[in-house]
Formats: C-alpha cells, structure tokens, sequence
C-alpha cells in the first residue's frame, strides 16, 4: 500500500472527527507491521503480542484528538505506544523487570539518534524497523554457544535447508534437528537482549 | 538425545519447512518470532475488536461514555462546580507567611524589620498586607510567640533539648551505660529462639582443638565456659563427650598450631597424661565404631555443642591411645602443659601452620596417613550418617559434599596421595542432612583459599554438583575405552576418539579425559563438547559444568561464566 503524507494526514483529521473508515484504515494500514516487527520482536509471546496490539490502538484512537500532525508518519506514534506497553507488560513480571528497563533505554536511544524514515512508506518497507530487530537478534546470538547461534543464522536468517545445514556441521539431517531445537531453547533465555 | 526431543525437534523442523497447521511449542516459538516474524501468525484482533474497548474519544460509543464535558446534566454539572470550587486554592501569602516560624519570614522578624519595609525594601507589598501579616501574629501559636525573645532572633525557636524524647533517650544509654559493663545477660530460657546457638567460630582450624580440662582452676576463662557447656552436654549424650578432644585455641603456643589432635592425643599419654586423668573407662572401645566407615582421605569437620570439636577416628594400631566410646576426653590441660606438649611434637608437624595452608604452603609431608587424618566430625553427623549409609549401597553416590576444611588438615602431599577417584566417591550424607551441610559449607568459607592451593584435586561445591550429575548418567564408553583413554595424554589423541555421528559417546570421552589431563589440557579437550552439542544435553550439560569450573580455577571467569550459562539453558 502506498500513499503520501498528504493523504496520511487526510486519514488523521479524519479520524480526529471520529471517522470509524479511517480507524479502518490505519488499523489495515499499520497492524501488521505493528504486530510483527515491534510487538513480537520484544514480546515474542504471541498472546500477549495480541493484547498489545489491541491496546495500542484503543489508547491510540481514544488520544487521537491530541495528536498533533507532523511531518512523520503516525506509525512512530503508534510505535512509541506499543513499545511503552510490553515494556509495561515485562514491567508486571518481576523477574523480567530488567528487560523491561532494557528495552525502554534502547528504544530512548533510538529516539535521540531518530529515525531517517519520515513517511509511512518508508515504515511499510521495513527496512528501518527490521535493522532494529536484527540488532537485538545479533545481540541474543553472541551470547549464545557459536554453533547454536551459526544453526539459528543458517536456518532462519538464512533460510537454508536442513539438509544444507547438516551438511555444514557434519552431522545427518536429525541430528541437526536435534541441535536447532535445542538453540532454538537457548535462545529464548537470551532474548530479547 | 531423548525420544521426545527428537520428535520435537523433527516436528519443528516440518514446521519451520512449511507444515504449520499447529503453533510450535512456546519454547521454541521465541526464536522463531524474533528472527522470523514472517512466520508468525496473523494477529487475531480486528478493528471491531478494538473499538468495542475504547472508552473515550471521538470513537468512544454512546454506550461506553462515561462522562462528557458538554453534558448538560445539572446534577452533574453542579457536582463538578462544587468540586472545583472546593478545591480551588484559598491559601494566601499571608497564610503562609503567618505560619512561617522561622528565618527571614518569621513574624517576629517582620514585626523586628518594620523600619526595613518603611524604607522601602518591599516595594509593590502594599502596607495593608503587610499589616495584616502582622496582625495575623496575634493567632500564631502561643509556643511560638512565647519562645521569641522581644530582641528577636528566630534560631532560639528551635529548642530541641526540649523534647520529651531527648530524655528517653538519655534515660536509656544510662541504662545501657551501667548494664553493658557489667556483662548483663537477660535470662533466656532454652526454648527461646533468643537462646544462644552454637557456632562454630569463623575459622575453624586445627589449633582451634579445644582440650577441655576437668581441672577446674587450670582452665583460662574460656575454656572453663567451654568445659561448663561441655559438661552440661555430657549428661544429654555421653557419646558428644567421648568423641570431642578439645584444646583450647588460646592455650595452643604459636607454631604448634596445626598439631592433630591423634599427635596430640599420643603425646599426652607421653607425657603422662594417663588414662585417668583423661578420664578414660575400662570400658572403652575405639570411636572408629562409632563414626562412620569413610574412604581413604576423608576428611570431615563440623560443629558439636556449640564448640568446634575434632572427632578422632581411632583405628587399631594406627591411633593411640584408643579413644573409646563411653570414656569421655575431656581433658582440660594447663596452658603450660599443652605448650610442653607442642613443644615436643614432631617436627614434621610444625611450622605447618594453617595460615601457610591458606597462603599456598609448599607440600609439606605429615607422618600420619590420610586415613589416619582426623576426622572432623560431629558425633550427631556420625549418628545421621549411621542411619544414612544403611541406605546406600556402593553404587549410590549421592550429592558430595567435599569441603575445604579437608585442605586444613592435610597437606598439599597427602593430597597427592589420594585418588582423585577417592574424593570424587566419597559417601556422604543422604540430602536430610542439608540444614547441617549448609552450616558446614558456611563454616569453611574462609578457608576457601586453602582449597584453590590445592586445586588439582579438591573440588568446588560446582564440581560436587557436577560429579553427583556424572554418576547418575549411564556410562556410553565401555570399561576397555575408559582404560585406554586414561592412557592418553594429549587433546588430539583424545579428539581422534570422538565421533560427530556418536555425540553423547564423544561427551562422555571428552569428560572422562579430562578427569585425568592436566587442567589446561582438559579445558580444551572440553571445549571441544561444542562440536557434540547434539549429543545427550544431559552429558553436555556435565562437560559444560565441568570446564567452567576448570576455567575458574585457572583463573578465567568471564569464559567459565559463560559456560556456566551455556550449561544452565540446558535442562
């Protein structure tokens, strides 16, 4: 989907008068990209994921009368919200408070460096958002043992066959199931970084 | 490699290739998120789905408004007029300044600083608020305008050795400064919680064997405290008596500190300290039977009444004079009698002070056998063990718990001695005992140091984890290669063994060649466990264990930390 500031900021005013089209729209527009590449990235819990979502469009659409139109794309605005919420979400755990506090101190940084994207287009591409992520990947991944990590590049980074990447190791096809389950374990208590 | 993990992980290999009718496992799904999102399902919310929770804004519907601004309820309009109106701020400046009782604004001041305000310091005060400041001095608290002095002044406002508390509180370190001298002690009954506790002394060390003298007027002060609480135990369990030789730590003289108490024991019969002075029975018989049957080089300390105690194991014709069971040792030496003693010890036994111990003392060769070493023991461990070992067979190794104290008390050469083998099978108490071994584990924290001298061979709490994993994992090499890898002694003769298609084998041999390489040798042989990380977890997990704790004892945290959390993701 392409379109210009111009017409995004059509779409604001028009959810400012409380257009249920244009809530339409922003939601087809923004939920996707919300959901998989800032929600799931830091909450990889798709439940809960859920719930973020969720709630950053209610708080969205209940303040969109205080939004005030600039020359960014809404989506940073939604983003700053959904990141504020896992990070609320991680906050309720308390063995996970840390990360709480980790995420918000990265994401603070990513907002004094700023953002290069301005316009929903460049959001949608995923380019910016992606790097983000795989910044934390690679973050997770040095902690991990090299071969864990080299199993979890090959196969899902680097989409390779099992085939390839037991080749790679020099062990047979189950055996390297066996080593990818186990990395993909070892990972989950190194991530989000 | 467990059956289930292998379907799991099949199952999840299908997934990830295309068959994703079901989630995969959440354990998993965390990677797969992260580095793949694509992968992830659609979210479930829809737009309904979130306009049905929004309570406020221009999507707020009718049935969700809780209140708006524009309503025009009069009820509810007057409500929030009433709210506003209360809560609208009716403090004035002269408000506070009334209250002010001290500083430049005090009133007595203001009252003091008039020619100020005549003069025209406060210009834009008009003089009706000043005046009325000044009037309003009249409901200030009588305290307030009593303690000003009429030549002002606002500090003496503050008489704070006026308060009440001030003479509670003199009252009390009066109380306190008659009490503490005299050494007061509030009875407490025994059942209390506040009752003293025995402990055992920060240090425990081999001079700190207290020889408890049935003298009553020879004994220092501490050791007659000693012997009271010694005697009082006495009639609750004779057998605490019979098994505790104790010296006093302040009559051992300096440099004869780390006699062992069987020396010392032998050599009070020799300088004829007879059986009756030492209240030995006809009776006795060799406390050997009363503590447990220990391996070679076993070595155990632990507290009794309140007091550290040796427990001598006695062994025929290895130990005199037999300590027996029913006859109690407690012999309280003059101080004179024990420096003669020391005097005459061996000279095998001097200058192997525990401090040297502690501060890696060169191998020092001790005439006394490691099995002949004593033992420390409290009699009630003796008695739990008892019950404990009928439990065990020999096969059953259970949780070791190899403490540092055994450093203290032998010498870097009797450790040579003893098997590795030895001390990793050591029996221990069955993990009932797990109050005691707490206490025992923080006993010997100083003498931890003492233990890293003699690494080699004395573990750490993490290698006692680590064995009690590796005894409960079934052996994969046969006995024929477990002896032909004890004789090799380079990595590469080892990793020559190893096989990436027999994982858990290649684990087990990496692990059981690093139980006799030297410890550089063995972190990198255990290194090499990365490269089988598909074998059993349960034996990766052991080699992990084993090489962070190899890399801490030489000295390389930060990489044993890693392994350490390398082993800790492993179930």
């Amino acid at each position: 989907m392409t379109f210009t500031v111009e017409q995004e900021r059509e779409m604001i005013l028009a959810l400012q008068k409380g257009d249920r089209r244009a809530a339409s729209w922003l939601y087809e527009t923004f939920a996707d990209t919300l959901f998989r590449k800032v929600i799931l990235s830091r909450l990889p819990y798709v439940e809960q994921a859920e719930d973020v979502l969720c709630d950053t469009f209610r708080i969205a659409l209940e303040k969109i009368e205080t939004y005030q139109i600039i020359d960014r794309s809404i989506f940073f605005w939604l983003r700053r919200i959904a990141i504020n919420l896992v990070v609320d979400t991680y906050r309720k755990q308390v063995r996970k408070r840390e990360l709480a506090e980790r995420i918000l101190a990265r994401d603070a940084v990513h907002m004094v460096m700023g953002s290069r994207s301005t316009q929903a287009d460049d959001v949608l591409s995923q380019t910016e958002e992606e790097q983000d992520t795989k910044t934390m990947v690679n973050l997770a991944l040095e902690k991990l043992n090299p071969r864990y990590a080299k199993a979890l590049r090959m196969r899902l980074l680097e989409d390779q066959s099992r085939e390839t990447c037991a080749e790679s190791f020099g062990i047979s096809v189950g055996n390297f199931d066996v080593l990818f389950h186990r990395a993909s374990k070892a990972f989950r208590d190194n991530y989000p970084p | 490699m467990t059956t289930s993990e292998e379907q799991q992980a099949q199952h999840l290999a299908h997934w990830i290739d295309g068959d994703r009718s079901t989630l995969p496992p959440e354990d998993v799904a965390v990677a797969i998120w992260a580095l793949r999102p694509d992968f992830a399902p659609k979210p479930r919310v829809s737009i309904a789905d979130v306009l049905s929770v929004v309570r406020s804004g221009p999507f707020s519907s009718d049935d969700n408004v809780l209140y708006e601004e524009d309503s025009n309820d009069d009820f509810v309009s007057s409500v929030f007029a009433q709210v506003e109106a209360g809560s609208r701020n009716s403090v004035s400046l002269e408000d506070v300044l009334s209250r002010v009782q001290r500083g430049p604004f005090s009133s007595v001041e203001i009252q003091s600083s008039e020619q100020d305000v005549d003069a025209g310091l406060f210009h834009g005060v008009s003089e009706r608020s000043l005046g009325e400041t000044l009037d309003d001095s009249k409901h200030l608290p009588k305290n307030v305008l009593q303690d000003a002095p009429s030549s002002s002044v606002s500090a003496n406002n503050n008489r704070w050795w006026r308060t009440p508390w001030l003479a509670g509180g003199i009252a009390t370190a009066l109380v306190l400064f008659v009490l503490l001298p005299s050494g007061f002690e509030s009875p407490v009954s025994e059942d209390s919680i506040f009752a003293p506790k025995p402990q055992l002394k920060e240090s425990l060390f081999v001079e700190e064997i207290d020889v408890v003298s049935q003298k009553p007027s020879s004994s220092s002060k501490s050791s007659s405290k000693s012997s009271s609480k010694s005697s009082s135990k006495s009639n609750s369990s004779p057998i605490v008596e019979a098994e505790s030789l104790q010296v006093s730590n302040e009559d051992i003289q300096p440099g004869n500190e780390e006699m062992e108490a069987s020396s010392l024991l032998e050599l009070l019969t020799d300088k004829g300290v007879n059986e009756e002075d030492i209240g030995l029975d006809e009776d006795f018989e060799p406390v050997g039977k009363t503590v447990l049957p220990q391996k070679k080089g076993e070595l155990n300390r632990s507290t009794m009444g309140g007091m550290d105690s040796v427990q001598v194991e006695t062994k025929p014709a290895s130990m005199t004079p037999p300590v027996s069971r029913s006859s109690v040792v407690e012999t309280e030496v003059k101080q004179d009698e024990v420096a003669e003693v020391a005097k005459d010890a061996p000279t095998s036994m001097k200058g192997i002070a525990s401090e040297e111990l502690m501060s890696s003392a060169p191998s020092r060769e001790l005439d006394v056998p490691i099995e002949e070493v004593m033992k420390y023991e409290s009699v009630e461990d003796a008695e739990e063990m008892e019950g404990a070992v009928d439990d065990l067979d020999e096969s059953d190794f259970v949780k070791q718990e190899l403490e540092p104290s055994v450093v203290t008390v032998s010498t870097d050469a009797d450790i040579q001695t003893t098997s590795k083998e030895s001390i990793v099978s050591n029996r221990v108490r069955s993990k009932r005992k797990g109050g005691l071994l707490k206490g025992k584990q923080s006993a010997s924290k100083p003498l931890s140091s003492a233990s890293q001298d003699v690494g080699s061979i004395v573990e750490s709490k993490t290698f006692a984890t680590q064995s009690e994993s590796s005894y409960q994992l079934p052996l994969v090499v046969s006995v024929e290669q477990q002896n032909a890898i004890q004789t090799l002694r380079t990595a590469e003769e080892i990793l020559v063994l190893c096989d990436a298609a027999r994982p858990t084998k290649s684990l087990e041999i990496l692990w059981l060649s690093s139980m006799h390489l030297s410890t550089a040798v063995s972190i990198e042989v255990l290194k090499v466990s990365a490269e089988y990380d598909h074998g059993d977890v349960r034996y990766l997990k052991r080699n992990w264990l084993r090489l962070a704790m190899l890399l801490r004892r030489s000295g390389d945290l930060t990489l044993a930390e890693f392994y350490e959390s390398q082993a800790a993701t492993l179930p």
